[in-house]
């Protein structure tokens, strides 16, 4: 009861507060493009900020690791170029697919799912099953 | 006798009071129609059908009329009836952070690690939201509709619920039902427009293979791009937050059980709860107003303006990029977060002109910034109206 008061007002406070900035909104940029300007310049400095950062950053780290295998000297697996081939992402893009569409070379374990009804013969009853307690 | 008579047709036509039948209206049956044809693409086009079924089966739900002064408490918009109470998450913006946590647990961010220019796309794309928020204003719309309506363009479902909850309650269902169809529609709204602005030489370019990302990159992405994009946004908290938090838990290695309950059944559950009660709040009664029918014609244009902003970014790019390094303007449609699908149509459309070209690979790289630039903009909108 006390929790639903609270949060009533608070919704009534933030609907003024969005109520008062759209009367705003409308009197000083009513065709929107202040608000459009702004708003896409601000994703484009948080992105490009996100993008300035990692490409410094992998540079940084492929320096840093370059510096360790020299100075344990390992030169030889230190490669400029550590880009795979589209043809490969290809072949692997494909084996997964396979892989989880099932049509890959093995047959499944499983082979029918259709149901196969026999007359009854103590030979193949359930009950002579894999379900009977073992006997010790 | 003629007593007993009377109780019995009163009786009857109480009864039929309390049944459907006297209270259907046009307005049910387009929206029953409507949900048919949601399930409809579902089932036999496979459209967004995670999506589609729960919201098409919510709106047949949401459009089986009753008695509304009898106090049933069964209208998702009844108090005290169980579907308000599972609508409860949907107007507080609850279910779409925790969407966000199983969307981080997803992603796999290192095609955007290898290539971190790709990111602008996903910035450029987002000019669908502005363009659609523009037109809104120019229709008549208040300030705060046409920015809940604007989101749309960010081709993200739980950001757009988000965001309209906060500013446009009113019009969460049609902003909700409108995001996730077109969303259903990328590949039929998208390639019109991409084969449109691309040259027959633009549609071939061969992009570098990206290259293999350390785990060390993929650690330091979630965090360092929570406290970069929150710190330009901190209205987008509740999203980012949850979508750096549940990649940080996939990334880490340490903590897989968490990763995948955030990444299976958790998601699942809301995206069951999100889809059944959006879908049951378009009740005709409500529901279907000029206003809807505006929204779902801005939902269209926003996306078409999104591609063209992707796409043309690209080729603005390609000036500036040496020869080698060119990006495939067919990538620039995914700046969208309509994840993965803009990026398969990328594919799609990429292997119609080169056979060997395989675009779905870096298409992934713009379409998760997308994600991000999305969550930014509906932190922005809030920061605009909410400050």
């Amino acid at each position: 009861m006390f929790l639903g008061i609270i949060q009533q007002t608070v919704t009534d406070s933030s609907s003024a507060v969005i109520h008062k900035n759209s009367v705003k909104f409308l009197e000083l940029d009513p065709w929107g493009i202040g608000m459009a300007v702004i708003g896409y310049l601000v994703v484009f400095a948080a992105l490009l900020f996100l993008y300035l950062i990692f490409a410094n950053l992998t540079k940084a780290l492929n320096l840093n690791m370059k510096r360790t295998l020299k100075k344990e000297g390992k030169t030889e697996d230190i490669k400029e170029d550590q880009s795979i081939s589209g043809e490969v992402n290809a072949a692997i893009a494909m084996a997964i697919h396979l892989y989880y569409s099932e049509m890959h070379d093995k047959e499944d374990t499983v082979l029918t799912i259709s149901k196969v009804s026999r007359t009854y013969s103590p030979w193949s009853s359930k009950i002579y099953g894999l379900r009977q307690h073992p006997r010790f | 006798m003629g007593n007993l008579f009377d109780f019995m047709a009163h009786g009857f036509e109480q009864f039929f009071q309390y049944t459907a039948f006297p209270h259907f209206t046009i307005g049910h049956i387009v929206m029953i129609i409507v949900a048919l044809a949601f399930i409809y693409l579902a089932i036999k086009k496979e459209y967004e059908p995670l999506l589609l079924i729960p919201i098409g089966f919510g709106i047949l739900i949401g459009n089986i009329p009753f008695l509304q002064d009898a106090n049933l408490q069964i209208g998702v918009y009844e108090p005290g009836s169980v579907m308000s109470y599972l609508y409860f998450g949907v107007i507080k913006g609850i279910y779409p952070p925790l969407i966000f946590l199983g969307i981080g647990a997803m992603t796999d961010f290192s095609t955007l690690l290898s290539n971190p220019k790709l990111l602008l796309l996903g910035a450029a794309a987002q000019l669908g939201i502005f363009g659609a928020y523009m037109i809104a204003l120019s229709l008549g719309y208040l300030p705060e509709q046409a920015a809940a309506i604007g989101i749309i363009g960010g081709a993200d479902g739980p950001t757009a619920i988000f965001l309209a909850s906060k500013l446009a309650p009113e019009l969460v269902g049609a902003i909700a039902v409108s995001a996730y169809s077109y969303m259903a529609l990328v590949p039929v709204i998208q390639p019109p427009i991409m084969r449109l602005l691309t040259t027959d030489k633009e549609r071939v370019i061969r992009m570098k293979p990206p290259r293999s990302v350390s785990r060390l990159e993929k650690i330091l992405f979630p965090i360092v791009g929570l406290i970069l994009t929150t710190l330009i946004s901190p209205s987008a908290m509740p999203l980012l937050g949850m979508l750096f938090f549940g990649n940080l838990l996939k990334e880490s290695g340490v903590t897989k059980r968490l990763a995948d309950t955030a990444k299976g059944a958790m998601i699942d559950i809301v995206t069951i709860l999100i889809g059944l009660t959006v879908g049951a709040s378009t009740q005709a009664t409500t529901f279907l107003t000029a206003k809807s029918v505006g929204i779902f014609a801005l939902g269209a244009v926003s996306f078409m303006i999104a591609t063209f902003g992707g796409v043309m970014f690209a080729k603005v790019m390609n000036l500036f990029l040496k020869e080698g390094n060119k990006i495939n303007p067919l990538i620039g449609n995914a700046g969208i977060s309509a994840v993965p699908d803009s990026a398969r149509v990328s594919q799609i459309v990429g292997l119609e002109y080169d056979k060997t070209n395989h675009l779905l690979m870096h298409a992934m790289a713009p379409n998760v910034a997308g994600v991000i630039g999305s969550a930014v903009v509906a932190g922005i909108l809030l920061s605009f109206f909410m400050g």
